[in-house]
């Protein structure tokens, strides 16, 4: 019963999805892909080969890369689950010269293109890690097996004098929603207020969806290009986007335009977003190498106001506390979760933690839970009193995004390497794994 | 050479370890209240205490001599809004804690505060500056209990008020505190005076006349206020006192022992609070019926559960002996408490545990009207065991309640510390909270009038508060009524420290209780001094304060 407190929006929904093809950014990730378990081989000689069509018992249609050590025989399977069975029909993967691989059109796909795109927007939201074994729908890793390193050594952020900022492959993670949303299946209330936003990270647009059960009202088109996260003010009266190719933008939720796009420094990646209890204030960060900064928003004057400067590679998502004053900011690639004074706008302290994404404080911001994709994965319970680690929730996958249940007695967290989700009651520890169809999306509360 | 360089640095590493100020860490020193009390805030001039880890040397160090310095052993305090930079002036530093002066020239709102420990600096906690926020020092240092007031009898012989010295109506006492306001200079000893500001000083809700409100000449940053006890205060143990200033701001709530002589303050015998004085161990059992009317978004609904609360610890006793649960304010009178915490979940009042420690007596089976109901031990630190409920928006759960009129049949499991025993209860009749349909929003700055019928022969209690969920900030009042009353005001003085409602019940948690208490009856258990069985009746509606 109380589970029916929760629901997924999940990216994957077809009818829902984006319009436009992005091969490029599959095939990027293939090559990423490739180029993270070859690093687990170290320099050694290895073998690359990749197939793509149905599964060998007749399942969905599937893309795998094998990467082969030449002198131990040991090998990484990359495997993308869940491509539609027209991108099997239409296209192929194909080795090149140079030795990768990428996905082309086998005939033209003109004819199918949107009905492909709207699948593959679904695997690409799946591809939100730096590695991992991607599993097929409901599986799920097992802790036992070899798994890509996802932070890595804690690196200072670097200054800009060091060479060219070195971009990432995105969405990083699955590109983030705001407001609140419901569906049949979860007995609204026709009288009440539902309202949801889901950033189309492809498409350059956000996704309206109002009503009971929710439909979609609304596709806003975004100018700055591969918006990641949103943000609602409390009054629901404006939507804050950012894009990682240097905008944040302002929509008014009333006539579903956009107001005002900041276009940011060439240097600042805007990426994570975070509103204050209060709306009056918005950090967004800058996920990159140099110079990163947690940039501090203005609603009201829909102005850039600050900026707090992070002493490591790549803050990813940031979180006030349930008052405000205090702001979390992960840092996966060094491994760590700094702590914002918010009055100030200073760096305050920091807790190391592996690999951390994504945090849900506990109502009374006494307690943060974030999810930490270090071995073995779990979601760290940190005391914001004492910046200490005070208690672990193991999972078995790859925990992203996380969501705590009004009451704080519950979480819900969404696996990076499946398509499982995690329930998981605080107070007992038992964790349900609840497997879905689609992968990635975003968690989003149900009043 | 080189490893002699390497030891010197790991030795200097241990020693100046990262100073830490806990989040939400800092409050005046006096009253502890937190940052979401309206008197959290922290007056300039006041001292305030500041909790973390390495914050200074391991032993406690206090300055010796005026004036104080901005650094005392190695160990700096700042306070700055982001352009306005100062130091504190630390009064005592310690590794866990540092009492330091808020400068009288600190700026407004909020600020940050950050320690320093031999050249390298903690993080930055906020905290809000106010001019004038009063904190009461208390015996027991919580905030809460037996204030720091003098009994004056000659300039020589002031002994502090305690059970056994209690103050006479009529007779001048001098209460200690700190954040009546800034001063001219805070690091020198203060010049004798009163301080500009208004100031009322309540003795079980009585106006008491002062004579002094300033500096304490012999330390910075204390105050001390000197007042007369009301001539018709009422006669307690712990008879509340609490001081508004500027007619508005109200400080944390202590008590003061009053006796119409001056001898000891006396409970009877049935009082559990006789048992407290005494120290020793203690069991209370308290079945309990609850009616709670709670507003859904679309529709109130109608709560009802049934609970055995179970408390059973051992107490040191003595003369500034105190705890919520049975030193109660006169009857009459109201008192209040505020400090960090959810208590609506966690009950984790100031001094409410035992003051040596939990005794163990495991769960127990409650059987009453054909029914039993059995909850499993756990001490939060007070138990409510939860026996059945009945909600009329559920009916597919049944009705598992069983606490009607009648005999109640308590069985306690037992445990390590109480072997099992048994115990009989006789429910009392409930109340009527006759106008609980009128209240649905209260308003702090208005006295608040609880009417009822019933509850004839029982004692009976108004309870009532919020918590500010996102500051993690409880308050509430405690009414105790008159014997035979059918109606108790609580003061707009009561009300002036419990959290404004966020007009969500995501974000406040508002409520009001009534609540009837039978005749004490007692148990024995081995294992136990004494026990007290207190049959219970609750009514309670959720309503906003704002």
């Amino acid at each position: 019963m109380k589970h029916a407190l929760w629901m997924l929006i999940v990216a994957g929904s077809a009818a829902l999805q984006a319009q436009n093809p992005n091969l490029n950014f599959l095939n990027n990730e293939i090559a990423q892909q490739i180029a993270n378990m070859e690093a687990l081989f170290g320099n050694g000689p290895t073998v690359v080969t990749g197939n793509m069509g149905p599964m060998p018992n007749g399942g969905e249609c599937t893309i795998q890369i094998k990467v082969t050590d030449k002198n131990t025989g040991l090998s990484y399977t990359y495997t993308v689950p869940t491509v539609s069975d027209k991108l099997c029909k239409d296209y192929v993967l194909q080795q090149e010269s140079d030795g990768s691989f990428k996905v082309v059109p086998k005939n033209d796909p003109a004819q199918s293109l949107q009905q492909d795109l709207s699948n593959l927007q679904q695997l690409l939201n799946f591809l939100n890690g730096l590695g991992g074994n991607l599993r097929t729908p409901g599986q799920t890793a097992g802790p036992q097996e070899p798994r890509v390193q996802r932070g890595i050594k804690p690196q200072q952020a670097r200054d800009s004098t060091a060479g060219f900022p070195e971009v990432l492959q995105l969405p990083f993670a699955p590109p983030l929603a705001a407001g609140v949303a419901v569906t049949s299946s979860n007995g609204c209330d026709p009288g009440q207020t539902y309202l949801y936003f889901r950033v189309n990270h492809f498409d350059n647009s956000v996704t309206r969806y109002d009503g009971c059960p929710m439909q979609i009202t609304a596709t806003i088109p975004i100018v700055a290009p591969n918006p990641l996260q949103a943000a609602l003010t409390p009054d629901n009266s404006t939507l804050i986007v950012t894009s990682y190719n240097q905008g944040i933008t302002f929509i008014n939720t009333t006539t579903n335009q956009v107001t005002k796009t900041i276009t940011t420094d060439p240097s600042v990646f805007p990426a994570g977003i975070a509103m204050r209890f209060d709306g009056a204030i918005a950090y967004v960060v800058s996920l990159i190498d140099q110079n990163p900064v947690v940039l501090v928003l203005d609603v009201q004057k829909q102005q850039v106001v600050g900026s707090i400067a992070i002493p490591v590679i790549y803050p990813h998502s940031v979180y006030f506390s349930p008052d405000g004053t205090i702001a979390l900011v992960t840092c996966p690639f060094a491994n760590y979760v700094y702590m914002i004074d918010v009055l100030t706008s200073t760096v305050s302290s920091a807790v190391p933690i592996l690999d951390p994404r994504d945090i849900a404080f506990n109502p009374t911001g006494t307690l943060a839970y974030i999810t930490s994709g270090g071995y073995p994965d779990s979601i760290k319970v940190v005391d914001t009193a004492t910046l200490t680690i005070v208690d672990s929730y193991p999972v078995n996958g790859y925990p992203g995004l996380i969501l705590i249940s009004r009451d704080g007695r519950d979480l819900m967290v969404l696996d990076l390497d499946s398509t499982n989700k995690f329930f998981i009651d605080l107070a007992t520890r038992n964790t349900v794994t609840i497997s879905t169809d689609v992968a990635g999306g975003a968690i989003v509360s149900v009043p | 050479m080189r490893r002699t360089v390497l030891f010197l640095l790991i030795v200097q590493g241990a020693s100046f370890a990262q100073p830490f100020i806990f989040n939400r860490g800092i409050s005046n020193s006096a009253s502890s209240l937190p940052f979401g009390i309206p008197a959290g805030t922290i007056a300039q001039g006041s001292i305030f205490s500041i909790y973390g880890r390495s914050l200074g040397p391991a032993t406690g160090v206090q300055p010796s001599a005026f004036p104080l310095n901005a650094t005392l052993s190695g160990v700096s305090v700042s306070v700055t809004d982001g352009i306005t930079h100062l130091n504190a002036y630390p009064v005592y530093v310690s590794t866990s804690q540092v009492n330091a002066i808020m400068p009288s020239n600190s700026p407004l709102g909020s600020v940050s505060v950050r320690v320093t420990v031999n050249g390298i600096t903690s993080n930055s906690v906020p905290v809000r500056i106010g001019p004038a926020s009063l904190g009461l020092f208390t015996a027991l240092g919580t905030g809460a209990g037996p204030g720091i007031i003098f009994n004056y009898i000659s300039a020589a012989k002031q002994p502090l008020n305690s059970l056994t010295t209690p103050a006479k109506p009529g007779q001048v006492v001098t209460m200690w505190g700190t954040g009546l306001g800034p001063v001219t200079a805070d690091n020198i000893a203060p010049t004798a005076g009163n301080l500009p500001i208004g100031i009322e000083v309540f003795v079980g809700g009585k106006p008491a006349a002062t004579s002094y409100h300033g500096r304490s000449p012999c330390c910075a940053g204390d105050d001390q206020i000197v007042f007369q006890v009301p001539v018709d205060a009422p006669a307690g143990c712990w008879v509340p006192v609490n001081v508004r200033l500027a007619g508005t701001a109200v400080s944390n709530t202590v008590t003061l022992a009053v006796t119409s002589d001056g001898s000891s303050c006396v409970t009877s015998a049935s009082n559990p609070a006789k048992a407290f004085i005494q120290g020793g161990k203690i069991g209370l059992l308290a079945p309990l019926r609850a009616d709670i009317n709670q507003s859904a978004p679309n529709s109130p609904l109608d709560l009802r559960t049934d609970y055995l609360v179970a408390r059973f610890g051992q107490e040191k006793g003595g003369q500034l002996a105190f705890n919520p649960l049975v030193s109660l304010p006169p009857a009459g009178t109201c008192t209040a408490y505020s400090g960090p915490g959810d208590w609506f979940i966690s009950a984790n009042l100031p001094n409410l545990a035992p003051s040596v420690k939990v005794l163990d007596a495991g769960g127990g089976t409650v059987t009453a009207g054909g029914k039993s109901g059995t909850y499993l031990a756990a001490y939060s630190p007070l138990l409510l065991g939860y026996l059945g409920s009945s909600n009329p928006a559920n009916t597919q759960a049944g009705d598992t309640t069983l606490l009607g009129p009648g005999s109640v049949k308590i069985q306690i499991a037992g445990g390590a510390d109480v072997p099992a025993f048994q115990a009989t209860a006789t429910m009392i009749s409930p109340l009527t909270w006759t106008n609980q349909s009128q209240i649905s929003t209260v308003n702090r700055a208005d006295d608040l009038q609880l009417t009822w019928t019933g509850g004839s022969g029982q004692t009976i209690a108004a309870v009532g508060g919020n918590v500010d969920v996102i500051t993690n900030s409880s308050g509430i009042f405690v009414c105790v009524a008159s014997p035979g009353a059918t109606s108790i005001t609580v003061p707009a003085l009561m009300l002036a420290n419990v959290p404004e409602g966020r007009g969500s019940p995501q974000y406040s948690k508002g409520a009001i209780f009534l609540v009837g208490a039978g005749v004490t009856g007692t148990f024995s258990a081995s294992g136990l001094d004494q026990g007290f069985l207190v049959p219970m009746y609750l009514t309670g509606k959720a309503v906003a304060f704002q």
